[in-house]
């Protein structure tokens, strides 16, 4: 008795017990976990702990990263912000070397990893949880005449930020429009290398607008298409990375929407939403199964600023009633609503905190302890 | 009696009633109506009882139906057919008989109290697991091993607590790490560039 006593949990229970435990634990605890002990340390490092976690997905926890102007953003815990403690809205401290930093945009995340552009002609790959940066150039796609006139924004049609689990590779895709000409690149973050796709991409893209930022999910990048012959949203452009090819799923009839639309990943679902101005709501649409179109689910918030940006605990809605300037003078709010519609919570950003909903530079990342 | 007479007159049409009422677990989803466990009882077939054998050769007797709802490890026995009734014991070499009863106890609260408030049923958890942590791992090796869902759920929560939010020291205290395994310059240097987390 007196034996048992004195033995520790690790010695008592076996290993697969043990990295279970681990694996339900939030992943911002499991860094500081490491040091426990050893067997914790190589059972929290191993690269498959990390793909099973985020595959577990028990509770993932989103950061929201948005920017308040072209220097500086702020990162936003969203399943602590409503546990009431007085959440402290951060700036973040980017990992680039130039300090104070110069301009950079948020372009996207996948699996823990956020995008990030900068001039002249740069991408930056950052996990806010490990801390781990990666700096890619794309000068080399720069037409010779162009120079540094050649930037992002003006000349970048599509881009999406997503994993290859076949090459367990993180990839860049963008596709840009020079003069009269249109091509498509492939960024390899392993390789760190660009490969040309151009005869891939699909004439004419219609696209909400340009440059189209795409989601990541099931091994594809999904970008809104526009019917051009009508003025709605007709369904996705979607382009699977494993095999570099596009493809397109149509909306049900019922779905196409007239105004803008815009597009979110929720609980591991496409979901397109737009604001009825009319009925003062916010519309959501959910594709419950992928490619499924019989699983499209709607769902009515009752806030017509409401841009929805995760779930939480599997059923309730957290989104971001932005900053409108033409509208009020306000703050930037973030809101729970739960599966009936219902406000749950609410939170207000200080008010020198805000998110301009129309510049579009923010992104929603699920923290994990990834490393490419 | 006038309900009896109508689920009798339904399980007359439906060949596979015994699989329509009865509970198909998968570890814990207990979704079960007071009358049909009525009917069980009232149509001649007593609850059946199933024994289990501890690792120190004691037995257990117990309804098939509480352990079947929630193991599915003994499920899958029972299923197959590799249980049989009269003669057999499942035998459970790695539970002791301490740490047995206390699954029993736990199997058998949930099936008949299921009907029970939320709150009830969290009390009444939050008190069975007020054990030492030896007993708790000897609940979870055994919930794990029997395949008890809702109890490794409740187990890997109760865990959880314990360590989030704790300091390194103090987690090594609670679980009784007293060799963590670094070397000592390992150790000195996670403590000098993350002083805050012991």
């Amino acid at each position: 008795m007196e034996e048992k006593k004195q033995k520790s949990i690790n010695e008592i229970l076996p290993v697969e017990l043990i990295q279970r435990i681990l694996l339900r634990i939030p992943v911002k605890h499991l860094g500081r976990l490491k040091c426990v002990s050893k067997l914790w340390y190589s059972l929290i490092s191993d690269p498959h702990f990390a793909e099973s976690h985020l595959h577990l997905s028990l509770a993932p926890t989103h950061g929201y990263l948005f920017q308040k102007d072209s220097t500086e953003a702020f990162l936003v815990h969203l399943e602590e912000v409503f546990n009431g403690d007085n959440y402290e809205v951060k700036e973040v401290s980017f990992p680039f070397k130039k300090q104070p930093p110069s301009e950079f945009s948020i372009r996207g995340s996948c699996r823990g990893f956020v995008l990030l552009s900068r001039e002249p002609h740069f991408f930056v790959v950052w996990n806010p949880l490990t801390g781990f940066s990666k700096k890619i150039s794309y000068s080399c796609m720069v037409p010779r005449n162009m120079g540094r006139y050649f930037n992002f924004l003006d000349h970048a049609i599509l881009y999406g930020f997503g994993y290859d689990a076949s090459r367990d590779d993180y990839l860049v895709v963008v596709a840009w429009q020079n003069g009269g000409c249109q091509r498509l690149d492939c960024l390899s973050l392993r390789t760190n290398s660009w490969i040309s796709l151009d005869a891939a991409l699909p004439k004419p893209l219609c696209l909400t607008e340009w440059p189209s930022r795409g989601l990541f999910l099931n091994g594809s990048i999904h970008w809104l298409s526009y019917s051009h012959v009508k003025y709605y949203c007709e369904g996705l452009l979607v382009f699977d990375l494993k095999e570099r090819s596009f493809s397109k799923i149509y909306l049900p009839e019922q779905l196409t929407m007239r105004g803008p639309t815009t597009f979110v990943i929720l609980g591991g679902c496409l979901a397109l939403y737009f604001h009825d101005y009319v009925e003062r709501k916010t519309h959501i649409w959910v594709m419950k199964e992928y490619k499924v179109q019989s699983s499209w689910t709607s769902y009515a918030i009752p806030g017509l600023e409401f841009d929805p940006l995760c779930l939480s605990n599997g059923s309730d809605i957290i989104g971001v009633d932005p900053f409108r300037v033409s509208i009020r003078v306000g703050s930037t709010k973030l809101v729970k609503y739960n599966i009936r519609e219902e406000l749950l919570q609410h939170f207000t950003c200080p008010s020198h905190i805000r998110h301009y909903s129309y510049n579009y530079c923010y992104t929603v990342y699920t923290e994990s302890l990834a490393a490419p | 009696m006038e309900l009896l007479c109508i689920r009798q007159w339904i399980s007359g049409l439906l060949p596979t009633w015994l699989s329509a009422w009865c509970i198909k677990p998968v570890g814990g989803a207990l979704v079960r109506q007071e009358p049909e466990y009525i009917l069980l009882a009232l149509m001649g077939s007593p609850l059946k009882k199933i024994m289990l054998c501890s690792s120190e050769k004691e037995i257990f007797s117990v309804e098939e139906q509480v352990m079947v709802q929630h193991s599915v490890i003994i499920n899958n026995m029972i299923e197959d057919g590799s249980y049989n009734h009269e003669e057999s014991k499942i035998p459970l070499d790695c539970v002791d008989s301490k740490t047995l009863k206390k699954v029993i106890d736990y199997c058998t609260h949930h099936t008949h109290h299921h009907n029970d408030n939320q709150e009830d049923l969290e009390a009444w958890d939050a008190q069975f697991l007020n054990v030492d942590s030896n007993g708790l791992y000897d609940l979870l090796m055994a919930a794990n091993y029997l395949e008890i869902r809702n109890l490794l759920d409740l187990i890997y929560g109760t865990i959880k607590n314990m360590i989030k939010g704790k300091k390194i020291d103090e987690i090594r205290r609670i679980f009784n790490i007293k060799d963590h395994g670094f070397t000592p310059e390992e150790e000195e240097q996670n403590r000098k560039e993350y002083p805050h987390f012991y």
